[in-house]
Formats: structure tokens, C-alpha cells, sequence
């Protein structure tokens, strides 16, 4: 009986033994290759700041900052200015780096449809939706693009609103 | 017809058993499934402890056989022969176990074999690990150094392989034999009982 249990225990550690040393050469080499990358970044973001100047300057490269309004349709609009967002960002990145959102995902060209910004509407409501724009910086009037909003990239200094209107009449600018 | 003595007398009851647990097998690993989640190491274990080894090694390369050639992920080339021998070594491994415990099992049985499905996983994983190192050996690394990479590469599929496995083979093992062995059981299961009432 003792020798019976003492195959089984042996057996038992062996199997821990090697199943816990590959998984820790799996998690070093793991380690190896993130430190690896992580030191070839800094060496890439090193070189840059040199080449550029300070590092704020360099921020600013890979960075831009938009406007962005949120109305809640009930007279409550919140501005969100000078908003920090990594370069090739959308409508739809910056609306969920300030607001709690929730969407649907038709994928392809149909894209990504908000449907509930900071909670509004709390129920489902199929008289009134979330609507989109950006303003035209020479003329400042609000356009609001055909497609959706994860296709629009911002551009530097951009302004953008997301406004919860009803379809009918057709809103022409946020409210 | 005098058979020569090393002809074994061979019971339709347990190849149709084996076939029966070979198709279960072959339904099992051609059938979607999350990756090295698998039931067959298993079956070919408790039929190597019912059946005896050679019905167990005979199942394990056969399944892995047809499997090679079948599996949704392709052909298996030159991993083929290292999951057949794999496989038949847990029905080895079944085959010993069930002739050293004399067909008799408890609840300690339901640990032991949690132990040895454990411990014939890690093998099946480590000689198709092997299996994976071959092309690359044969590209020119040194065995050592391709061997321990492709190990420690599959480590995380390996753990959940011995871990179900592990879980599989203590809660099932006991109670399916159980249960093979009742349907095996005695000559009045299968014979037709003839006399006049």
C-alpha cells in the first residue's frame, strides 16, 4: 500500500514538475520578448524626442486635441474641450473616451450606431436617436457626415457633437 | 478445427465493444471542440483496464490513425506516428493499471486514475511535442533547443490537456467501468435462454 502511494505521489510531482517548468519557460520567454519590445520603444521614442525636442513635443505629434459636445436633448451640454486622443482617432473613439456609451456593431460598411450616451434614453425609444456632427471651421456651421461615426477620423482642432434628437423633423444642427 | 495454442480465443462481445468505443472515439475528435479538451484519452484508457493492453494500444493508435487523417485541423503528417504511439501508450498505461488493481476499483482507484491520466497526458503531449520539433530538426536546429522550444511554446495548451484530462479521468473512470464491465458481465446478458419454461 505505501509503495502504491508513494508511485502515485512520485507520479504526481513529475507530472507538476514538468508541467510547472514549461509553463514558466513559457512565461519567461513571454517576459523576455515584452522586455525585449518594450526596450526597442524606448529606444524609437528616445531617438524622437532628440530629433524633436522636448518630450511635450513629441506628445503633441502623436496627439491631437478636439472639442467635443455632448447634448442630452433636454437642454443638458456638456463640453468637452481640448480633449487629448491619439493620433487617427474617430468620432467614436472620442465619444467613448468621455462618455459612458453604449452602440450596436453592424460591421462593414454600416459601422457602429450609438445608441445610449451617459445613460440617455434609459429605455428603448424609436421616436428619438443619437446624432452626430462636426463643425466647418471657416464658415462654422455643423455638418453632419452620411456615414457612421467610427468612419470619421478627427483631424487636429476638429469639433465634434453628439446630440440625442428626435427624427421628426430631421435635426439639422445639435441642440 | 484444432487451433494452434497461440491463437487467443477472440470474444465478438469485446470487439464489438471495440468498435463500438472506436467509432465514440472518432465521433469525439472529429467533433468541434474548445482545443485539447478531449475524452478519447479516456476511452482508450478505461478499454486498455477492460479489455486488456493490446485492445488499448489497438484502440489509442488506431483512433489517432484515422484521426490523422480525418481532424478538422488537417492532415497531421509528420505528428502522425508520435500521436499514434501517444495514444497507445494510455491505453498501455490502462491495460497495466487495470491488470495491477485486478479489475477491482474504489474510491482511492478515482484518485490513482486522476494520477495516471495526468501522467500519460504530460507523455501524449510530450511526444507530440516531439512530433512538433521533428521539422524543425530537421531544418537544421539543434534537437535539444527545438524540442524545449516547442515545449515550452505549448505549455499553456499542455496545462489544459493534463488539467480536463486530470478531472476527466478521476470523476469518470471509476463509474464507466464500471458500467462496461455490468455490460460485459455475465453469459446471461448475451445468451438467449432456451430453455422450456
Amino acid at each position: 500500500m505505501e509503495k502504491r502511494l508513494f508511485t502515485y505521489v512520485t507520479l504526481a510531482l513529475l507530472v507538476w514538475g514538468i508541467l510547472g517548468t514549461a509553463t514558466a519557460g513559457y512565461y519567461l520567454t513571454q517576459y523576455t520578448t515584452y522586455q525585449n519590445e518594450y526596450k526597442n520603444l524606448l529606444g524609437d521614442l528616445n531617438v524622437l524626442v532628440s530629433a524633436v525636442g522636448n518630450f511635450s513635443d513629441v506628445m503633441n505629434t502623436l496627439s491631437l486635441r478636439v472639442n467635443i459636445l455632448v447634448s442630452c436633448g433636454n437642454g443638458t451640454r456638456v463640453w468637452f474641450n481640448n480633449t487629448a486622443l491619439p493620433i487617427g482617432s474617430t468620432a467614436f473613439t472620442a465619444i467613448l473616451a468621455v462618455s459612458d456609451v453604449r452602440y450596436n456593431d453592424y460591421g462593414g460598411t454600416m459601422g457602429i450606431l450609438v445608441t445610449s450616451i451617459n445613460g440617455v434614453p434609459r429605455t428603448g425609444d424609436s421616436t428619438h436617436g443619437w446624432f452626430y456632427w462636426y463643425e466647418e471651421t471657416e464658415n462654422s456651421t455643423w455638418v453632419p457626415p452620411n456615414y457612421s461615426c467610427d468612419k470619421y477620423i478627427l483631424h487636429r482642432g476638429d469639433t465634434i457633437a453628439f446630440s440625442y434628437e428626435s427624427y421628426n423633423p430631421w435635426p439639422t444642427s445639435p441642440s | 478445427m484444432i487451433q494452434p495454442s497461440y491463437v487467443q480465443k477472440l470474444e465478438v462481445r469485446h470487439l464489438s465493444l471495440f468498435v463500438v468505443l472506436a467509432a465514440l472515439c472518432l465521433g469525439i475528435q472529429l467533433t468541434p471542440r474548445p482545443l485539447n479538451v478531449e475524452s478519447t484519452s479516456l476511452i482508450v484508457f478505461l478499454t486498455g483496464a477492460v479489455l486488456g493492453v493490446t485492445f488499448g494500444a489497438g484502440l489509442g493508435s488506431l483512433v489517432m490513425f484515422i484521426n490523422g487523417f480525418l481532424s478538422p485541423y488537417g492532415f497531421a503528417g509528420l505528428l502522425l506516428p508520435f500521436q499514434m504511439i501517444g495514444m497507445a501508450l494510455v491505453g498501455v498505461g490502462g491495460g497495466l493499471y487495470g491488470r495491477s488493481s485486478g479489475g477491482s476499483y474504489d474510491s482511492v482507484s478515482c484518485v490513482e486514475a486522476a494520477v495516471l491520466g495526468a501522467f500519460l497526458t504530460l507523455i501524449f503531449d510530450v511526444l507530440t511535442n516531439l512530433g512538433w520539433a521533428v521539422p524543425m530538426m530537421l531544418e537544421g536546429q539543434p534537437i535539444l533547443l527545438a524540442f524545449v522550444s516547442v515545449l515550452v511554446s505549448g505549455a499553456f495548451p499542455s496545462l489544459v490537456h493534463v488539467v480536463s484530462n486530470t478531472v476527466f479521468f478521476g470523476a469518470a473512470f471509476v463509474p464507466v467501468t464500471s458500467a462496461v464491465r455490468k455490460l460485459l458481465g455475465g453469459g446471461h446478458i448475451w445468451k438467449k435462454d432456451f430453455s422450456l419454461t
